[in-house]
C-alpha cells in the first residue's frame, strides 16, 4: 500500500506537470501522457521517495498549496518592496554580510525548500550548506543581527515552520 | 580611449548601419514571398487531408511529415550515421571498465534535492515533445535531446559513480539504442509485412492507404490524427538519440581510473 502510494505521488506530479507543459487536453494527449507517466514514474520512484507515504500525507500537500500562496504574495512582494527601496534611495542603507542560520528540519527536501525560499527572495542568498553541523552561510545585503539563533528569526524562521509541516 | 576600443567602437557602428541598410533596401529580398511556390503549396495541402487520405500524411506539422515520411528513408539513414558514429566513439575507448567508488563529490545537497525533483520533469518534457512530434513542433530528436540532459546534469550534479551505480552502463545504453534503432526500421517495413502475410502489395515506408496498396497504419488516435507511421518514429528516434547522447556523454567524461586499463590495452595492440 505503500509503495503504491509511493508510486502514485511520483506519477500525480509527472501527470500534472506534462498536461500543463504539452497545453493540451485532448484525448490523445491525455492518455498516450499517463502512458508516459507511468514509465517515468517506475524509472525515478526510488529516487525520489524514501519513506514509505500515508493517506495522512496529504494535510502536507495543502500546507504545500498555503505556503506556496504565502510565499508568491506576502513573502516575495515584502522582500521585493524592501529591495526597491534600497535600490531606488540616493543614500543605499546597506550593510552586506554572511551570516551563519541553523535549520532544524530532518529531511533533504526541507532543507532545499527552506535555502530555496531564502535564495529566491531578493535580499538573501544561501552560499553554503553544511548538512552535517545544519546550518546555512547566508548572504545578507541589510544584516541587522549576527547571532545565528537571531539571524534565523529574521530571515528563516516563517519559512522553517511551513518547511517543518510539508517535509518534517 | 586607445585605438583598440576605437576599432571596436566603429566596427560595430559600422555593422549596424551596413546592416540596416542592406535589409532597408530590400538587399535580402522580401522575407516571404506572396504566392506560395508549387512544392510547397503541395506539402501544405497532401501534410495533413482527412478528406482525401490517400494523399495525406496525416501530420499536422509539415516539418515532421517531410523528415519521416515524404524522406523517410533520408532519416533512417541518418540516425543510422549517428548510430555509427556513436559505436565509434565506443569502440575508440574500448577495453574500459566503468568503476565505482572512484570518487566525486558532486554538488551540494540543495542542487542535489532540487536535480532529484527535476528528473521526472525532464524525462516527461522530453516524452511530450516526441508524442506531439507531429502535432507541434519538436519530434523524436528534439525529445531524445532533452531527455539526455538529464544524464548529463545527473553525473555533474551527483557524479558518474552515482549514474552507473543505477544501471546506466554504456553496454546498456548501446542495448537501449539498438532497440530504438530496431524500432525505427520495424516501422519502416511493418505494414509491407502486413502487405507480404495478406498478399496484397505495399510499399516501404508506406504510412497511409497508398493507390494499389491498401494497408494503412492507423490515421486517428482517439481525437487526434496519428500521423501514422510519424507517431511510431518519433518514439523509437526519441530512445535511440536519449541513450546514444548519453552513451557518448558518459564515454567522453570516463575518469583516469577507468581509461588506463583501456589505454594499456591500445599500447598492447601497437
Amino acid at each position: 500500500m505503500g509503495r503504491l502510494l509511493s508510486y502514485l505521488a511520483v506519477f500525480l506530479m509527472t501527470y500534472s506537470f506534462y498536461v500543463v507543459f504539452s497545453g493540451a487536453t485532448s484525448l490523445f494527449t491525455l492518455v498516450l501522457g499517463s502512458v508516459g507517466s507511468l514509465v517515468v514514474a517506475v524509472l525515478v520512484k526510488n529516487l525520489l521517495v524514501s519513506r514509505k507515504l500515508k493517506i495522512s500525507d496529504i494535510r502536507r500537500l495543502a500546507y504545500l498549496v498555503l505556503y506556496y500562496a504565502y510565499y508568491m504574495t506576502v513573502a516575495e512582494v515584502r522582500a521585493h518592496v524592501d529591495i526597491a527601496k534600497i535600490v531606488l534611495s540616493r543614500k543605499m542603507k546597506i550593510s552586506p554580510a554572511i551570516v551563519k542560520v541553523p535549520y532544524y528540519v530532518e529531511t533533504s527536501y526541507g532543507m532545499t525548500l527552506i535555502a530555496g525560499s531564502i535564495t529566491n527572495t531578493p535580499g538573501t542568498v544561501v552560499v553554503q550548506v553544511d548538512t552535517n553541523r545544519k546550518h546555512f552561510y547566508v548572504h545578507w545585503l541589510t544584516a541587522r543581527v549576527f547571532e545565528p539563533a537571531r539571524a534565523r528569526e529574521e530571515i528563516s524562521a516563517v519559512f522553517e515552520n511551513y518547511s517543518q509541516k510539508i517535509f518534517g | 580611449m586607445n585605438a583598440r576600443e576605437v576599432a571596436i567602437a566603429t566596427s560595430i557602428t559600422l555593422m549596424i548601419v551596413l546592416l540596416a541598410y542592406v535589409i532597408e533596401a530590400g538587399g535580402l529580398g522580401p522575407i516571404a514571398p506572396e504566392k506560395l511556390r508549387e512544392l510547397a503549396a503541395s506539402y501544405i495541402i497532401s501534410t495533413y487531408n482527412p478528406w482525401n487520405i490517400t494523399h495525406s500524411a496525416q501530420s499536422l506539422e509539415a516539418v515532421t511529415a517531410i523528415v519521416w515520411d515524404y524522406r523517410g528513408l533520408d532519416t533512417f539513414f541518418e540516425t543510422s550515421v549517428l548510430f555509427i558514429s556513436i559505436v565509434g566513439v565506443a569502440l575508440l575507448f574500448r577495453g574500459y571498465r566503468e568503476k565505482t567508488g572512484v570518487g566525486g563529490r558532486g554538488l551540494s545537497e540543495i542542487v542535489k534535492t532540487s536535480t532529484k525533483i527535476l528528473a521526472p520533469l525532464i524525462l516527461i518534457a522530453g516524452i511530450s515533445i516526441a508524442i506531439h512530434g507531429h502535432l507541434t513542433p519538436g519530434g523524436g530528436f528534439q525529445g531524445g535531446s532533452f531527455i539526455a540532459v538529464l544524464l548529463v546534469l545527473l553525473s555533474v550534479v551527483f557524479s558518474l559513480d552515482f549514474v552507473v551505480e543505477r544501471g546506466l552502463s554504456t553496454s546498456r545504453l548501446l542495448t537501449l539504442r539498438s532497440i530504438g534503432l530496431m524500432g525505427v526500421f520495424a516501422t519502416s517495413i511493418a505494414l509491407l509485412l502486413v502487405g507480404l502475410v495478406t498478399g496484397v502489395s505495399a510499399y516501404v515506408f508506406q504510412n497511409m492507404v497508398r493507390e494499389g496498396a491498401p494497408v494503412s497504419m492507423p490515421p486517428w488516435f482517439l481525437d487526434r490524427p496519428t500521423g501514422g507511421t510519424l507517431l511510431f518514429f518519433n518514439v523509437f528516434e526519441a530512445l535511440a538519440v536519449a541513450t546514444g547522447l548519453s552513451l557518448a556523454f558518459i564515454v567522453l567524461s570516463l575518469r583516469r581510473e577507468e581509461v588506463e586499463e583501456a589505454l594499456e590495452r591500445g599500447e598492447w595492440y601497437e
